[in-house]
């Protein structure tokens, strides 16, 4: 008997191990996470995670723009600069190719399978989008290489390459956001999408806006295409209800504004006299701005930009930086720890105020989700715009501008403007996402009066490309950096408008010193991410020179002509 | 409730014990058994000489004879030595029999239990006693085998209680993977995972990268007290017998069972005092400040990991009181441990319970260390046939714990101003007292560390079962089978809180994680052994199959922004702010295994192992693949002395040559990496992405090959004896989670690939010095030396990092090809074409490479030795061990912080002009014609002198030598004739016992042997860096052991 049952013992492990064995083994599925989830599941990560390279990367392009710069002086990357062996301003890099890109190949894959075709659109639409600020931002890039399983080096493609895929990638999101042919079981996009909530016709939109984009950067090349972009422009955002923005729920850091109070980043920034000068009437109606002349300021700083305490300046208070140099008040304490009138007390009050809100110094709430402490889109519970209608207007325009349709232009240049005020104006946003404006939106009399006053243009003699390219400045300043940077870098960013023979970005001035590693030279490019590619792509970095050290200020091909 | 329980189980053992009658009569019984490893001998004739009365003893070694007083009796067993001895009063006579022909009978015990005569084996396989290794008083036992196994790499985490201790034996053969071996007890795997903080919810601005909390190595739960014996595996055969767990090696642990005869009761105790004396030094001359100018607030931020005080102010005014903040600081620890055993039994079955208990608290404020061990073992024998033998055994831990690392109290301690009282931290209000001036914000300086220890507190507890079932059955003399089951059960729950007005907990308002991980092992062996001797050759051949079922779920929580500052719990935290985290780790592994051996004559051993192994870990769902691999080994041992050759050599006792030769297979150590690794992700709308480590569908078995060869011999009558070793191992296509360019889609990525190599020799001496009735004095040395090196890096890639060990500035566990494994990176100051210093020409100052990683060191010690001394005189035994350590590279983390905030003493001469030689960085520093720089620095008016970019890391690596007393221990044994005027007490002993009682040492910091990171650490981890962990403690027990 007992040999019996240790036989069967011995036999029954002996089978298990054998025979069954392959199905026992068969458990190398994690139980706490699914490893096949539906496209649907991964969708929202790859809204959310658009931010996270766009904004992290906007603490130095939005320095090189003047959107904003340092309150300390001689900060490298104030001075067009980078830092060395370190991963800052590499994290588009990283969203291209880690945060979304292999992702988005999850869902293409996997949506094609499914029929989810909606979710296959939207997909290939983002990696067109993310490809497209990649290489604008880095210039050569890993492209056809980019993916392959089993490979650890990859080599680098031209931009034009990149520009045809990002191109072939948008058409290939038209074509299977257009697909009608869906399988009733299969979860649609409203279930992963909250920025446009499965809105298939605004996706269009947004693929549109991507491929006019992608056609308008060649404005410098012989082979421009100025109807391509106004056809394109046609057919993307119309209005504010178009505009592709990602909210934030704010209950925690991880789902908070980057810019917002809670997570604190922009404590070390401030404006720069250019967008001051933009919007308090000095550049655009060439009058300086004094209390005399405060019918230039426009209706829109007051929503955009922080004032200090200090309203001697005749400026309401509004100051800027100029990129380089430092508030020589910032190592002042708070205003009120001094006597009234002394020194330190008033120059205290002349700081220049935090992009978080009026006479802010340093981030007043660093540990509570505070929705009173924000300004326009910096608060933790502010959307990130991506694209906007406005954008699209002032592409247009400037398309329209250069194929000498002034009539257009002037008409899109205008609905450009109107656009940005909407934006400002808007009530709502999705998730519960706070307004933009301050206090009250900007009133229907304050809008007509701007359009009527100095600042802005009402006829095509008079329209010039200064007067789009500045509005388009304002209306991209605080969320459209590389938008703007490539802007300004097919401008070389001090080329002067044939027409008027002055500078096209009227009022932008280099930093009064270059970064010792610039060799003279602005920045054009930025090094790819130091943890990819000059730790482990090194051969490749100096292929294409990527090792020198004034490789950042290579121009990048898009702006050649 | 916890030491009331203890009483009790301890009164309820006394009333266990009855004393025997003590009736005068004429059946003799007792137990024999053999002196090498106290297991009962079977069939040892016992006669009463003069008569033809005879019997044996049976499987328990007992036997029974009818005899009277003045006779004698005679035990004879082949092999061993003729005994006799007089009947005397006593009618329970019980012996131990001494081998005749040293080493024939000398066992190891191996896998599942399997004993090994030592003259089989082809591999080294090294033995420590159970009784060595408690007799240390460690409270984790693992820092015991220090110096007493050749080849065997411990390195403690910190000298904190319940600290971690990792141990790797040779090299580290893998660059990523866990270089551990595998622990045995019984023959069943016992689980030694440290927590990995990877598991836990994470939050803002609370690092956790196994680097500020310490988790214990769950092996630290065995009570050495159960350690019967210790064998250490080194070589291909710990994996030929366990499968790819053991590709690290193996310890196997045999606990000990009960003796059949009489009950015996025996209680030991022991209580230890602790001091921690070794600290890194720093300079009380000059005050806080920058630049020679004085500033209470004056901070530097070395590395952007916040805000320190900085101390290159003035010299401090005459007569400024200057406080002993670090002996303020740290207590006395104490521990004390109690450990009683029951043990008896039958000639049909034997029982052992033993129970133990702990009590530590730390030399760190509130930390502490409890933990209770019972143990309750037995062994029957069901039939003639069949026997079993069965434990099982419950413990419970509970670990209070204190942060390390960056921003823990020892860093925090180090620069605290010594002109303030560090034991003044909190207000009258009981908030956090701030040092720096008002309004900067509680982010703005670290906390105090009497803060730190008394607000952000962790905790572990653990409550663990594992039992174990081996059924023998010997249906016939040729055939053995038996089977071994095992379970491994423990939960263990731990907590973490960062108070509100913490340096980091500020942020977040407060920050509460608490995890609780789940962790069950099945295992079960099945094997048959069959045995058949032919003319003059032996035949064992084993066929097995071996089941592991592993499962851990870890399930983290986590809160932040507390309500109330001061309470501790997930409740206090915002809702909204609250996540979860669930982590499952299933693993299951089959093998077939086949083991061959034949021997001719006692002489010549071969033996020939094959084994199929099946790992969940290769399945997938999407392609299709096989999950088996196989593997072998090959081994000889040749007993030369057993020639005609060597017979007539008087003063060789003893030769053996041994090779062998085996392959390791092995699968990915983490689950579900070969289909898509997704993660829950907690931005806006939730969902998941890829998480930073890519999967790989074609990932393949890596295998090592290892070749190992050596000898034994033993000399003057066997006083003296020599064991060498050499062995050579090459690992290729590891499985590692390698970072690589983005261009693969992810952070990191699974490859395969890659070439290591480890090389080393390792020597064992054993001398009986003097061996004289009163005297005796034995000496031990283990030497090793290994070289890891890694001869082609996994997929080509250019280096691979740990970033786990990149715990300060720029210096990391790193690896290149051509580096060995042991390599540390960090920076070097950057010079030109023509190697001359290149100076920053905005500064004046050397440029230091920053993030641009070089080699700047190697950890691998060239060698080391263990040296062990035992004494016995009469009743007093003495034993110490001494550990050397020649070379290998230690990264003194802590000098280099305090050499960049003005505390080290390296940075008093400050005031002496430097002149600094090179030239500047103009462009034309690698031309023909550079510019000569030639300036000369005042440091005290210039601290950038002493930044991080006109610093490295490799001026603050040191080649370390060593010669540390592990332990030392005196016993006295109370004599039997003071003990023969009373019936209850058989034995007793007291003992002094001192641990780390002194280091001599060329390291200028203070404890080259911790850890950055805990013993989760992967690869060749965080040993060598030195950076925020306390050094071992100085510590001294003393106590008794009773038997009754």
């Amino acid at each position: 008997m007992k040999k019996i049952i240790i036989g069967a013992v011995f036999a029954l492990t002996a089978i298990a191990s054998f025979t069954g064995c392959k199905k026992f083994l068969d458990i190398n599925s994690d139980p706490d996470t699914p490893q096949f989830p539906d496209p649907s599941s991964v969708f929202p990560t790859q809204l959310a995670a658009i931010p996270r390279g766009l904004q992290f990367d906007a603490r130095f392009a939005g320095r090189f723009i003047q959107n904003w710069t340092s309150v300390t002086a001689n900060a490298t990357v104030d001075q067009m600069g980078y830092t060395a062996n370190s991963d800052a301003n590499g994290d588009i890099w990283r969203q291209t190719y880690f945060g979304l890109g292999q992702n988005l190949n999850y869902i293409i894959d996997n949506g094609i399978k499914n029929g989810q075709w909606d979710y296959v659109g939207a997909a290939y639409t983002l990696k067109a989008m993310m490809f497209q600020y990649a290489t604008d931002y880095h210039g050569e890039i890993i492209y056809t290489d980019a993916f392959k399983e089993n490979l650890a080096f990859f080599k680098y493609d031209e931009q034009e390459t990149v520009y045809r895929g990002v191109d072939s990638l948008a058409r290939l999101g038209l074509k299977y956001l257009n697909r009608t042919d869906y399988n009733a079981s299969t979860s649609r996009l409203s279930k992963g999408d909250f920025v446009y909530n499965g809105d298939v016709s605004k996706w269009i939109k947004f693929t549109y806006g991507i491929l006019a984009r992608n056609y308008h950067r060649t404005t410098n090349k012989s082979t421009y295409n100025a109807d391509s972009v106004i056809a394109f422009c046609d057919k993307s955002l119309v209005d504010v209800n178009d505009d592709f923005v990602i909210p934030f729920d704010a209950l925690k850091n991880d789902d908070a504004n980057f810019f917002g109070t809670y997570r604190s980043n922009l404590t070390t920034i401030r404006q720069t006299n250019f967008i001051v000068r933009l919007l308090d009437g000095s550049t655009l109606s060439g009058t300086p701005a004094t209390s005399a002349t405060f019918f230039n300021r426009d209706p829109r700083m007051k929503h955009m930009l922080s004032a200090s305490n200090d309203t001697t300046n005749g400026n309401n208070g509004y100051r800027g930086l100029d990129p380089g140099t430092a508030d020589p008040n910032s190592g002042l304490a708070n205003w009120w720890t001094y006597a009234v009138g002394s020194a330190n007390y008033t120059n205290a009050r002349k700081k220049v105020a935090n992009p978080f809100g009026d006479t802010t110094y340093g981030n007043p709430s660093a540990n509570v989700f505070s929705a009173q402490y924000r300004k326009y889109l910096f608060g933790d519970k502010i959307v990130m715009p991506v694209m906007t209608a406005s954008e699209i207007q002032f592409m247009k325009a400037e398309a329209a501008f250069r194929s000498n349709n002034k009539t257009l232009a002037l008409t899109a240049y205008t609905a450009g403007i109107n656009r940005h005020f909407d934006f400002i104006n808007r009530p709502t946003f999705p998730r519960g996402n706070n307004p933009l404006f301050t206090g009250s939106p900007i009133s229907i009399t304050e809008k007509n009066d701007y359009l009527a006053g100095n600042n802005v243009k009402r006829s095509e003699a008079t329209l010039t490309l200064s007067d789009i390219m500045l509005q388009k400045y304002i209306a991209l300043w605080g969320w459209g950096f590389f938008e703007t940077f490539v802007d300004m870098r097919r401008y070389h960013w001090t080329d002067l408008d044939p027409a008027t023979g002055n500078q096209v970005y009227l009022g932008f001035t280099f930093p009064a010193a270059l970064a010792i590693d610039n060799l003279g030279k602005p920045v054009y490019r930025v090094r790819p991410r130091f943890n990819s590619e000059y730790v482990w792509n090194r051969a490749e970095l100096l292929r294409i020179g990527a090792l020198n050290i004034d490789y950042h200020t290579y121009e990048t091909w898009f702006s050649q002509p | 409730m916890r030491k009331i329980l203890l009483l009790m189980l301890f009164l309820g053992s006394l009333l266990l014990y009855t004393r025997p009658a003590l009736a005068q009569q004429k059946t003799v019984t007792g137990t024999v058994i053999g002196d090498d490893d106290n297991d009962p001998l079977r069939d040892v004739t016992v006669t009463v000489k003069g008569t033809r009365l005879a019997t044996k003893t049976n499987q328990a070694g007992f036997y029974s004879i009818n005899a009277s007083k003045g006779q004698v009796l005679v035990f004879t067993f082949i092999d061993y030595v003729r005994k006799e001895v007089t009947v005397g009063d006593d009618n329970n006579l019980n012996l131990r029999m001494v081998q005749a022909r040293k080493e024939l009978g000398e066992v190891v015990v191996t896998a599942y239990g399997t004993k090994k005569s030592k003259r089989e084996l082809g591999y080294s396989a090294q033995d420590v006693k159970g009784d060595e290794i408690a007799q240390t008083q460690r409270d984790n036992w693992i820092n015991a085998l220090a110096g007493r196994v050749a080849g065997a790499n411990i390195t403690p985490t910190s000298g904190t209680p319940g600290a971690s201790t990792s141990i790797v034996l040779r090299g580290a053969v893998s660059l990523g993977g866990n270089n551990q071996p595998l622990f045995v007890v019984d023959g069943v795997p016992y689980d030694n995972q440290t927590m990995n903080q990877e598991n836990l919810a994470s939050g803002n601005s609370v690092a956790l990268g196994n680097r500020n909390s310490d988790y214990t190595n769950r092996a630290a739960d065995i009570n050495p007290e159960d350690i019967e014996s210790v064998t250490i595996l080194k070589g291909p055969e710990a994996t030929a017998l366990y499968g790819s767990d053991g590709a690290s090696g193996a310890i196997v642990i045999t606990t000990r069972k009960g003796k059949s005869g009489k009950a015996s009761v025996s209680y030991g105790n022991s209580f230890r005092m602790e001091k921690v004396y070794r600290f890194p030094e720093i300079q009380s001359t000059y005050s806080r400040g920058l630049n020679g100018v004085y500033d209470p607030n004056a901070t530097v931020n070395p590395y952007g990991a916040g805000q320190q005080f900085a101390y290159f102010g003035p010299k401090y005014p005459a007569g400024t009181k200057l406080y002993d903040n670090i002996n303020a600081f740290f207590e006395t620890g104490f521990t004390q441990r109690h450990n009683v055993n029951v043990e008896g039994g039958s000639d049909i079955s034997t029982y052992r319970l033993s129970a133990n208990y702990m009590d530590q608290t730390g030399i760190v404020p509130n930390t502490s260390f409890e933990s209770i061990s019972i143990r309750l073992s037995g062994t029957a024998k069901l039939s003639k046939k069949l026997s079993l033998t069965t434990s099982m055994n419950y413990v419970n831990t509970l670990n209070n714990k204190a942060s390390k690392g960056a921003g823990g109290y020892l860093l925090n301690l180090l620069n605290f101003p010594q002109d303030l009282d560090v034991k003044d931290f909190a207000n009258a209000d009981g908030s956090r007292k701030l040092f720096r001036s008002a309004g900067t914000g509680l982010n703005a300086e670290f906390d105090n560390p009497f803060w730190d220890v008394n607000k952000n507190v962790g905790q572990d507890k653990v409550d663990r079962f594992t039992g174990n079932f081996n059924l023998n059955y010997d249906p016939y003399k040729w055939l053995n089978i038996s089977t071994i089951t095992g379970l491994d059960v423990y939960s263990q729950t731990g907590t973490l809180m960062i108070h509100p007005q913490s340096r980091f907990g500020f942020n977040t308002n407060g920050f509460y994680s608490l995890y609780q991980q789940n962790t069950r092992n099945l295992n079960n062996v099945l094997k048959a052994t069959f045995k058949k001797k032919t003319g003059n050759f032996s035949n064992t051949l084993t066929i097995g199959a071996a089941v592991d079922d592993n499962k851990t779920r870890i399930d983290a929580q986590r809160g932040e922004r507390f309500y109330e500052v001061n309470f501790a719990s997930v409740n206090n935290t915002e809702p909204t702010s609250r996540d979860a985290k669930t982590t499952i780790l299933n693993t299951r592994k089959t093998r077939l295994f086949a083991n061959y051996g034949i021997s001719y004559e006692n002489m010549v051993y071969l033996s020939f192992a094959g084994n199929r192994e099946g790992s969940s870990t290769f399945m997938s769902r999407f392609v299709d693949k096989s999950p088996y691999f196989d593997y072998g080994a090959a081994s000889l041992s040749f007993i030369f002395t057993e020639l005609k050759a060597f017979e007539n050599i008087d003063w060789l006792n003893y030769g053996k040559a041994r090779i062998s030769y085996g392959t390791t297979g092995k699968g990915p150590y983490s689950p579900y990496i070969i289909d898509y690794t997704f993660q829950s992700q907690i931005t806006t709308g939730g969902g998941y992405a890829y998480g930073f480590t890519g999967n790989n569908f074609n990932l393949r078995p890596e295998f090592t090959k290892n070749f190992e060869f050596g000898g034994e011999v033993k000399l003057f009558n066997n006083r003296l004896s020599m064991d060498f070793t050499r062995y050579s191992l090459r690992s290729k296509d590891q499985i590692l989670a390698a970072r690589a360019s983005y261009g693969t889609g992810y952070v990191i990525k699974w490859f395969n690939g890659g070439l290591i190599e480890n090389k080393g020799i390792e020597a064992i001496m054993t001398l009986s010095a003097v061996k004289q009735k009163n005297f005796t004095w034995d000496i031990t040395a283990n030497f090793d030396r290994n070289r890891g090196k890694i001869l082609k890096m996994p997929a080509d890639l250019p280096t691979y990092y740990d970033s786990d060990t990149w715990v300060v500035g720029n210096l990391r566990s790193q690896a290149y090809e051509g580096a060995f494994s042991g390599n540390l990176s960090g920076s070097i100051y950057q010079r030109n074409s023509n190697g001359e210093l290149l100076i920053n020409p905005l500064s004046g100052l050397p440029a230091s490479t920053g993030a641009d990683f070089f080699i700047v060191g190697d950890r691998q010690p060239d060698f080391k030795v263990g040296l062990i001394n035992s004494f016995t005189y009469k009743d007093f035994s003495l034993s110490f061990n001494l550990d050397f350590r020649k070379g290998g590279d230690v990264f003194n983390g802590n000098e280099f912080i305090l050499y960049l905030t003005g505390l080290s003493k390296l940075t008093l001469d400050r005031e002496k002009p430097v002149n600094i030689n090179g030239v500047l960085i103009d462009g034309l520093q690698n031309t023909t014609n550079p510019t000569r720089s030639d300036i000369t620095v005042f440091p005290y008016y210039r601290s950038d002198y002493f930044t991080a970019t006109s610093t490295t890391e490799s001026d603050f690596i040191e080649s370390v030598n060593w010669m540390r007393l592990r332990d030392a221990t005196l016993t006295y044994r109370l004599p039997k004739k003071l003990l023969q005027r009373q019936k209850v007490v058989s034995s007793a002993s007291v003992f002094v016992t001192g641990t780390d009682l002194f280091m001599i040492t060329n390291y200028s910091g203070a404890d080259p042997s911790v850890n950055a990171n805990s013993a989760f650490a992967r690869g060749y981890g965080g040993a060598g860096i030195d950076y925020g962990a306390l050094a071992t403690p100085r510590g001294l027990n003393f106590g008794l052991k009773v038997q009754f």
